[in-house]
C-alpha cells in the first residue's frame, strides 16, 4: 500500500474510509511516515497562517480600478497590504495635504511675525497722536542723510515741500526776517529741482523748512501741523526714505522664480523611476523681499530622492530597500543677499520644507545676474537632504544640486 | 436592491453587461471573490513581486474588457484564472525562466532557528523550483484551496492528472524542504 498517497489523500481530505485506519496504524508505527505527516502539516500551517501574504496590494487594486474607470471600493473582504513591494513604506510624517498645509501655515505665521516685530509697517507712526506730532517735530534730528536721494527721485516730495513752504510762508506774513528766509528757500528749492543738481547746500536748503518751523509759535503752528507733521514725518523716516531711494531698483515685492536643476544623489543612485515625473527637477518659487538684502519665499519642486533604508518585511526578515520615487516638495525658504545694487549679487538661501514621506531640507549658495531690471538669472550649487522614518528609524537620502533658473520681479 | 454578495457568478456576470454603474459595481464585487485568489497564482507562479503584480492587474483589466456581451461564462472564477495563467505563460516565454528541479537546491543562510515566516518564505522560494506545471497545480490545491474538477479545468487537463500533478508537486515540495522542515518539527 502507497502511504505517501494515502497521506496525500488524507491531506486532501479525500481519504478513503477504508484506508483510514491502516493509515493511523501505520502512522503509530512508521517513525519516517509520521515525520512526513508533519511536514506536511508544518507547510499547510505556514502557508495558512500567512495568507495575508498574498492579499492584493491597495497599489494594485487602485492601478485596477483607475485603468477601468471604476471608483476604488470602500472596503474590500480582504486586507490590502499598506504598500507594495516597489514602495514598500509605510510611515508618512505627515498625510497628503497636511504637509502643505502645515507649510502655508508657518509662512503665514513667520511672515506676520517679522511685519510686526522685525520691519514696522510703513507710514505708521504710533507715536504720532496730537501731542506727539509736535514732539515729534521738535525731536527731529538736524542731519538726514538720505535727503540727497529723496529729492532726486521723487517729484512728488519736491511739490510737497514748496507746498508746506507756501503754508508756512502765509502763516508768517507778518514776520519780515523769516519771510525772507522762506522765499529764498522756495525759489532756491525750484532752481534745484529744475537742474536736478544735489550737493550739500541743497540738503541744507530742504532742511531749511524745518528750522523755519522750530522758530515758530506753537498757536501759529496749531492750524497746519498736521501737514507740517506729515511732510516733516515723511521728510524723516528712515523706512520711507529708504523705500524711495531703492524703489527704482524694485528689491521689494514679489519676484517669481523656476528654477531646474541637474541632481547627483549622495550615494549614486542605482535604481531609476518606472517613469519620472512632468517637470522632474523643475522649481517653481515665490519669493517676497523682506528688504534688499533678505527675501523669504515658498516654492514647490518636482524631484526624485534615491532612498536607501533597511526593514524587515512581513516575513520578518530583514531587506534593504532602495528606491528612487517621484515626490512633490514644498518648501519654505529665506534668502541672503550680499552686495545691493549691483547686477551681479552672490546669495545663500536656506529651506526648509517636506513631502509625503518626510522632511526636506536644502542650503543654496550662488550667484544671480540682473541683466535687465525686471529679470534675475540664477546659477546656485544646492544641498538637499531628505529625511524619513520607516520602522521607527530615521534615514536621510542626501544630493546635490546644480540649480540653474530665471526670476521675473512684480 | 438585493445585495451583491448573494448573486451568483453568473448573476454578476449578467450585470455586468447592464448600465456602467451596474457593471462596475457588478465588476467590484467579482473583484472582492477573487482578487486574493489571482494574487496568490501570480504571486506564487512568478518569482518578481513586481513583474506578479503587473500580471495581476493585467489579469482583471482583461477580464473587465472581455467580458463586454458574454451573457454566460460558465466558470466564472476559471475564466479569471485562464487569462490569469494566459498572461503568466506569455511572461514565461518572454523570459524563458523555467528552472529546472533536479539539481537544484534552496541557497539560504538563515539560522537552523526558523521560524513560521521563515518557513514560508521558503516555500515561495521553493516553488520558483518547481517545474511550471507542477508548481500551477501546486499553488492551485495549496494555496488557492481550489477542488482538483477546477484545477483540472484551469490548467486543462484530466482530474486524474490534476491530482497526479498535485501529489508529485507536493512530493517535490516535500523533498526540496525536507532538511528545512525536519529540524523545524522536531
Amino acid at each position: 500500500m502507497d502511504y505517501n498517497q494515502i497521506l496525500n489523500d488524507f491531506s486532501n481530505g479525500e481519504i478513503a474510509p477504508e484506508n483510514e485506519e491502516s493509515l493511523f496504524l501505520e502512522l503509530s508505527a512508521n517513525e519516517e511516515l509520521r515525520g512526513k505527516f508533519r511536514q506536511l502539516l508544518a507547510i499547510k500551517n505556514s502557508v495558512m497562517s500567512n495568507s495575508r501574504y498574498f492579499d492584493p496590494s491597495i497599489a494594485s487594486t487602485a492601478s485596477i480600478f483607475s485603468t477601468l474607470g471604476i471608483g476604488m471600493p470602500v472596503s474590500l473582504p480582504f486586507n490590502p497590504i499598506q504598500a507594495n513591494s516597489k514602495s514598500p513604506m509605510k510611515s508618512r510624517l505627515f498625510g497628503k495635504y497636511g504637509l502643505a498645509v502645515m507649510s502655508s501655515l508657518a509662512t503665514a505665521i513667520i511672515v506676520t511675525a517679522l511685519n510686526f516685530a522685525i520691519f514696522p509697517r510703513q507710514g505708521y507712526n504710533p507715536n504720532l497722536n496730537e501731542k506727539g506730532i509736535l514732539q515729534s517735530m521738535e525731536n527731529t534730528p538736524r542731519d538726514i542723510p538720505e535727503q540727497k536721494s529723496v529729492i532726486k527721485n521723487d517729484n512728488s516730495i519736491n511739490k510737497t515741500n514748496e507746498a508746506v513752504v507756501g503754508i508756512v510762508n502765509e502763516e508768517l506774513k507778518n514776520n519780515a526776517p523769516l519771510k525772507n528766509m522762506v522765499h529764498i528757500q522756495t525759489g532756491q528749492i525750484k532752481e534745484e529741482f529744475s537742474n536736478e543738481v544735489a550737493d550739500a547746500k541743497e540738503i541744507e536748503l530742504l532742511k531749511s523748512p524745518v528750522n523755519v518751523s522750530n522758530k515758530l509759535t506753537m498757536e501759529q503752528l496749531s492750524n497746519h501741523r498736521s501737514e507740517i507733521a506729515q511732510i516733516n514725518n515723511y521728510q524723516h523716516s528712515p523706512e520711507i526714505i529708504s523705500k524711495n531711494t531703492v524703489a527704482s531698483d524694485k528689491s521689494f515685492g514679489i519676484t517669481l522664480e523656476v528654477r531646474n536643476q541637474t541632481v547627483w544623489n549622495l550615494p549614486a543612485a542605482t535604481i531609476a523611476p518606472d517613469e519620472y515625473a512632468k517637470f522632474n527637477n523643475t522649481g517653481l518659487a515665490v519669493f517676497y523681499n523682506l528688504s534688499e538684502k533678505f527675501s523669504f519665499g515658498l516654492d514647490i519642486r518636482q524631484e526624485t530622492f534615491f532612498q536607501v533604508y533597511k526593514g524587515v518585511d512581513d516575513l520578518g526578515l530583514n531587506n534593504i530597500y532602495q528606491q528612487q520615487p517621484n515626490f512633490r516638495t514644498y518648501s519654505a525658504s529665506v534668502r541672503f543677499q550680499l552686495n545691493e545694487g549691483s547686477t551681479i549679487r552672490p546669495f545663500g538661501q536656506l529651506s526648509i520644507g517636506g513631502n509625503v514621506v518626510g522632511l526636506v531640507t536644502r542650503a543654496m549658495t550662488g550667484i544671480s545676474y540682473s541683466p535687465y531690471k525686471d529679470i534675475k538669472l540664477l546659477l546656485g550649487i544646492e544641498f538637499h537632504n531628505l529625511t524619513y522614518q520607516y520602522q521607527k528609524q530615521i534615514f536621510n537620502s542626501p544630493k546635490i544640486g546644480l540649480n540653474y533658473g530665471i526670476a521675473f520681479y512684480y | 436592491m438585493q445585495k451583491l454578495e448573494t448573486y451568483t457568478d453568473q448573476g454578476l456576470l449578467e450585470m455586468m453587461q447592464g448600465s456602467k454603474p451596474k457593471a462596475d459595481a457588478a465588476f467590484t464585487e467579482i473583484y472582492n471573490r477573487y482578487a486574493r485568489r489571482i494574487n496568490t497564482y501570480c504571486i506564487g507562479m512568478i518569482a518578481d513581486r513586481d513583474d506578479a503584480q503587473d500580471i495581476f492587474q493585467e489579469t482583471f483589466v482583461k477580464f473587465y474588457n472581455s467580458v463586454s456581451g458574454r451573457t454566460h461564462a460558465g466558470n466564472l472564477g476559471g475564466l479569471i484564472y485562464t487569462i490569469a495563467r494566459n498572461l503568466c505563460m506569455n511572461y514565461f516565454n518572454r523570459k524563458h525562466m523555467t528552472v529546472p528541479f533536479d539539481g537544484h537546491d534552496i541557497i539560504s543562510d538563515y539560522s537552523r532557528d526558523y521560524d513560521k515566516n521563515e518557513l514560508f518564505k521558503l516555500i515561495l522560494t521553493s516553488l520558483d523550483l518547481l517545474d511550471d506545471k507542477y508548481r500551477e497545480a501546486y499553488i492551485l490545491r495549496e494555496l488557492d484551496c481550489l477542488p482538483y474538477q477546477e484545477i483540472a479545468e484551469i490548467c486543462g487537463i484530466t482530474l486524474s492528472n490534476a491530482k497526479s500533478r498535485v501529489d508529485r508537486a507536493r512530493d517535490k515540495m516535500m523533498s526540496i524542504l525536507e532538511p528545512y522542515v525536519k529540524d523545524l518539527c522536531k
